[in-house]
């Protein structure tokens, strides 16, 4: 028999599909440009590696007069298009999805791909101290968001979305004074999710009990001791080192920079997950008063979904 | 000498027969790595001969030699054996040329080889990983066949990624 040589773009879709599935996020835009078989068939591809256990995420910039850049694991950088991050905010980043708000509207943002979910009306209209976690890509049947927020001294206001659902659920919750500090960070782990303050204070909300639990995070060294408390199911990356990280001319001089935080799966199965925090970094005060430069930052594993059925919720 | 007896299981021998006529003949054990063969002995019961129109002699016996060196690590319930596998299976794709590769995928995919077709595939996207559009074109030995203005739209989207 004659070996003929084929041509690899007449390779079954199942085939190709399986191999845009093993691509990370750049080396799977390149493919979907080859040839319109090899597009078509990655369709359904979102460069899952990229969200491997252990792969930590990459950083993007964005803010006022700033296009987007996103600096790789290894450092490299890219200038990124995403009108959508034009004077918006970031709220919470997880699966490779962010929730972004945006001139009084809320909705989910793959990033790389413009890929956009919006959500039905937004439960508030400015933003103040809104924190918020979402549990599933958004895509997925059992995505809830939660978006928490404070009423006043001792009251706080948590909204609860589900997949499906036309309207936001509210739940109030008081508190005592010296109990909670503002709430800077949340994250959510097995149908819970977490909101911490800055100090070492945790409130816990289940999915399930639609119910609030307030928590003490301590460091417990003694089995005995240790055995009576709940564990954290993931340790806690108040810092991500990022200052360091970055290069001078990422945060010139007397730029400040807020970030949002991400879920960061370990690598080994007895290893446990970890939550990036949401940072503040303030600069250095400016003698000559200028005004000074207020970036932002997300923190975000580059994944590549593609929405078709109009972006509905 | 010892009463005990020797523990040859006797295994049932299944013939192969490719598109080319060439014949194999493979244990049963081996070749039901093969979900398709495994489908047609369970369907079929009692054949012996198994033809198989669409796939060549040579990538055949490629792909069953494959499967017998998997089976056969496995048999020993030994940790090293992933370790083994894992070796084996790079050495294996290593100096494959693409046209061998073409085929062994199109052979490892009729015949649901899974884990073999797992592999073949990985090898294939480590042969785009790092590479321009040009460059895997060109790797491939591919058209673009997108209309004018159709690829420059794409790129447009995300024009960081070609740089």
């Amino acid at each position: 028999m004659k070996m003929s040589h084929r041509p690899w773009s007449d390779l079954s879709q199942d085939i190709l599909t399986l191999i845009s599935n093993r691509l990370g996020l750049i080396e799977l835009i390149r493919f979907r440009s080859v040839c319109k078989q090899w597009k078509s068939s990655s369709s359904t591809s979102t460069a899952e590696i990229e969200s491997s256990p252990g792969l930590n995420p990459w950083f993007l910039f964005y803010g006022e007069n700033l296009s987007p850049r996103s600096i790789t694991r290894t450092g490299e950088k890219y200038a990124i298009r995403i009108p959508e991050l034009e004077g918006a905010a970031v709220l919470a980043s997880s699966h490779g999805w962010l929730l972004v708000f945006k001139n009084g509207s809320i909705f989910f943002l793959c990033p790389f791909s413009r890929s956009r979910i919006d959500l039905p009306s937004s439960p508030f209209s400015d933003l103040a101290d809104h924190v918020a976690s979402f549990s599933a890509p958004p895509s997925d049947p059992g995505c809830a968001v939660a978006v928490i927020s404070r009423i006043d001294g001792r009251r706080l206001v948590l909204k609860l979305l589900r997949r499906g659902e036309e309207e936001w659920t509210s739940f109030e919750y008081s508190y005592g004074v010296s109990s909670l500090d503002a709430v800077k960070c949340a994250a959510h782990r097995g149908g819970s999710f977490y909101f911490f303050d800055g100090q070492d204070r945790l409130l816990m909300f289940s999915i399930k009990e639609l119910g609030p639990k307030l928590c003490r995070v301590v460091k417990i060294t003694d089995p005995k001791e240790r055995a009576k408390c709940e564990t954290m199911p993931f340790w806690c990356k108040k810092e991500s080192g990022l200052k360091k990280w970055l290069e001078e001319d990422d945060l010139p001089e007397g730029a400040s920079i807020s970030t949002c935080g991400t879920y960061v799966e370990s690598e080994t199965e007895r290893g446990s997950d970890h939550v990036i925090f949401h940072e503040n970094i303030e600069a250095a005060e400016k003698s000559d008063g200028d005004q000074r430069l207020k970036l932002k930052g997300v923190w975000i594993h580059p994944r590549f979904f593609q929405v078709y059925k109009d972006g509905r919720w | 000498m010892s009463s005990s007896s020797t523990t040859t299981t006797t295994t049932r021998l299944l013939m192969l027969k490719a598109s080319d006529g060439v014949t194999f003949e493979v244990e049963e054990a081996v070749a039901t790595k093969l979900g398709a063969i495994n489908n047609m002995v369970e369907e079929e019961g009692s054949e012996d001969l198994i033809c198989l129109p669409n796939v060549n002699g040579k990538f055949l016996g490629m792909v069953l030699e494959w499967c017998k060196k998997h089976a056969n690590n496995n048999t020993n319930s030994d940790k090293g054996n992933d370790e083994v596998n894992k070796w084996w299976d790079k050495e294996f794709v290593m100096d494959l040329d693409q046209n061998t590769l073409y085929h062994l995928l199109m052979a490892a995919d009729y015949l649901s080889g899974t884990e073999l077709v797992d592999l073949l595939t990985e090898k294939v996207a480590s042969m785009i990983r790092g590479k321009k559009v040009e460059e895997i074109r060109e790797t491939f030995k591919i058209k673009s066949d997108f209309l004018p203005g159709q690829e420059e739209e794409i790129r447009k989207k995300n024009s960081w990624a070609f740089e």
